[in-house]
């Protein structure tokens, strides 16, 4: 068991939730509220990383993140280090690449809520920001629990941009899923097989507590 | 308050990161996996450095050093990808001899093709209809992909053995590949055949090009790379490397 990776692995889906919360929330809020022209391909846009193959992404975010290009040249004037092949280079991917997962369940359950009851509020004299943390979160939280759950064990099991931006770096981009890659091509088959049923067991969990989570929400309100 | 702790531990966690790495990185041939697994605890104990060691292809390695890749040190199992550094101004220029590294031709005892004859006996397997895959690594990115496409030309063979080959990401990959069913042969490093877990698994005869491994410092290396580069030319590393079936002047 590798465990350095798995320390990387654990901050990086923990950091990439935690960049994602607020995130993944106000664009979902301000996609709920809106209705515009445009709202659809702003969807498109934040659904990709879903679709497209993690080749593609991992090859723009390479390109973008490259000392040369205007993202990666600023990072290395203001730290000195490269973006490509560093820890937060890799957060960063991380938080694009598992953005549709935070989106999508937080945006389902604000549209839920019906219109009347954030009018009630307003009627009760509660601001705009009072509505939203002690009306509309409270009644969001399935949502917002499985977007944090699934962007958690998504970044976890991560492979391809990793591969293409990491670069395997011990202690720095050699997160769980490439270090069993690392292990089958070492003819370790038994620290892969450790790690594997690790992000096995994890993922299990992960997806047991958003289904079970869900279930209990929706006898509580009655569906 | 809940939001304070968030952001400092954040700040934390970004402001140490970069520091809680402080070995020597680097970036070496996939070939090279056995042997600096064996000499590292030699260099790390006489001293008192760490090494964090990254496998892959040379071209990948390559293309990575030049899109800003950290690494302080690059172990090239060819001549070009270190040459192609120099003109991008990636390295402090000094090259580093560490052998000649060999290769042989492999078939698992699954397979029932004879290997005795070389690469003649995959030529005869062609003209027979007899041959299954092929495993190689791949000649664009790898250089024991690029010796093994070499030694197929020089057989005369590299366009009918297309539809049989079977390509990998690195030459450890190709190993891999080489103990499937389906592969009759594969072109693999000498050094990892003779690894134990390999040498019982199938019968091998060593080809004749070698290739030349050679290491450079990348720019901004950590001042201790310097160590290590010594460290690789000495007896006790070039006994390992010995062992493990490369060729050392």
């Amino acid at each position: 068991m590798d465990w350095q990776a798995f320390e990387i692995s654990m901050m990086l889906a923990v950091l990439t939730c935690v960049a994602l919360l607020p995130l993944g929330l106000t664009i979902a809020y301000f996609l709920a509220k809106s209705r515009f022209v445009g709202r659809g391909v702003i969807e498109a846009i934040i659904t990709l990383p879903l679709v497209l193959p993690p080749t593609v992404l991992g090859y723009f975010l390479l390109v973008g993140m490259d000392n040369h290009s205007a993202l990666g040249g600023l990072f290395v004037t203001l730290t000195g280090h490269s973006l490509a092949f560093s820890f937060i280079g890799l957060w960063f991917a991380s938080i694009i690449y598992s953005l549709p997962f935070a989106v999508q369940p937080m945006l389902r359950s604000l549209e839920e809520i019906a219109p009347e009851i954030r009018e009630a509020a307003w009627c009760s004299g509660l601001s705009k920001w009072k509505t939203f943390f002690k009306i509309e979160l409270p009644l969001a939280w399935p949502g917002i629990i499985t977007a944090m759950v699934l962007s958690f064990s998504h970044t976890l099991g991560e492979f391809g941009v990793v591969l293409m931006i990491g670069g395997n770096i011990a202690g720095e981009t050699r997160t769980l899923s490439i270090a069993i890659y690392d292990s089958v091509l070492a003819f370790d088959h038994q620290q892969a097989q450790t790690m594997s049923y690790v992000l096995l067991a994890i993922a299990l969990i992960t997806i047991s507590i958003v289904y079970t989570f869900n279930r209990k929400q929706s006898r509580m309100v009655g569906i | 308050m809940m939001w304070n702790k968030f952001f400092i531990t954040l700040l934390f966690i970004c402001y140490v990161l970069p520091i809680h790495a402080e070995e020597i990185r680097v970036a070496a041939a996939a070939n090279l996996r056995y042997v600096l697994a064996e000499i590292t605890p030699y260099f790390e104990e006489s001293t008192g450095h760490q090494l964090a060691v990254s496998y892959a292809a040379s071209g990948t390695l390559t293309t990575q050093i030049l899109h800003g890749a950290p690494y302080d040190v690059f172990l090239s199992a060819s001549p070009d990808y270190i040459q192609r550094l120099i003109k991008s101004e990636l390295t402090n220029g000094k090259l580093v001899d560490i052998a000649q590294a060999q290769l042989a031709l492999f078939a698992s005892h699954t397979s029932l093709l004879s290997i005795d004859e070389g690469l003649k006996s995959l030529s005869v397997a062609l003209k027979t209809g007899r041959l299954n895959k092929v495993a190689i690594a791949n000649p664009r990115h790898a250089p024991y992909g690029k010796t093994a496409r070499y030694e197929l030309e020089k057989e005369g063979i590299w366009e009918q053995i297309q539809p049989y080959l079977i390509l990998a990401e690195n030459a450890s990959q190709a190993v891999q590949f080489s103990l499937a069913s389906e592969v009759d042969a594969a072109i693999i490093p000498y050094s990892h055949l003779i690894q134990p877990q390999l040498a019982s698994k199938g019968r091998f005869v060593k080809l004749e090009e070698t290739l030349l491994q050679q290491a450079i410092q990348i720019r901004g290396a950590k001042e201790e790379t310097e160590q290590f580069l010594l460290f690789m030319q000495t007896d006790k590393a070039r006994t390992l490397l010995k062992q493990h079936g490369f060729l050392v002047e």
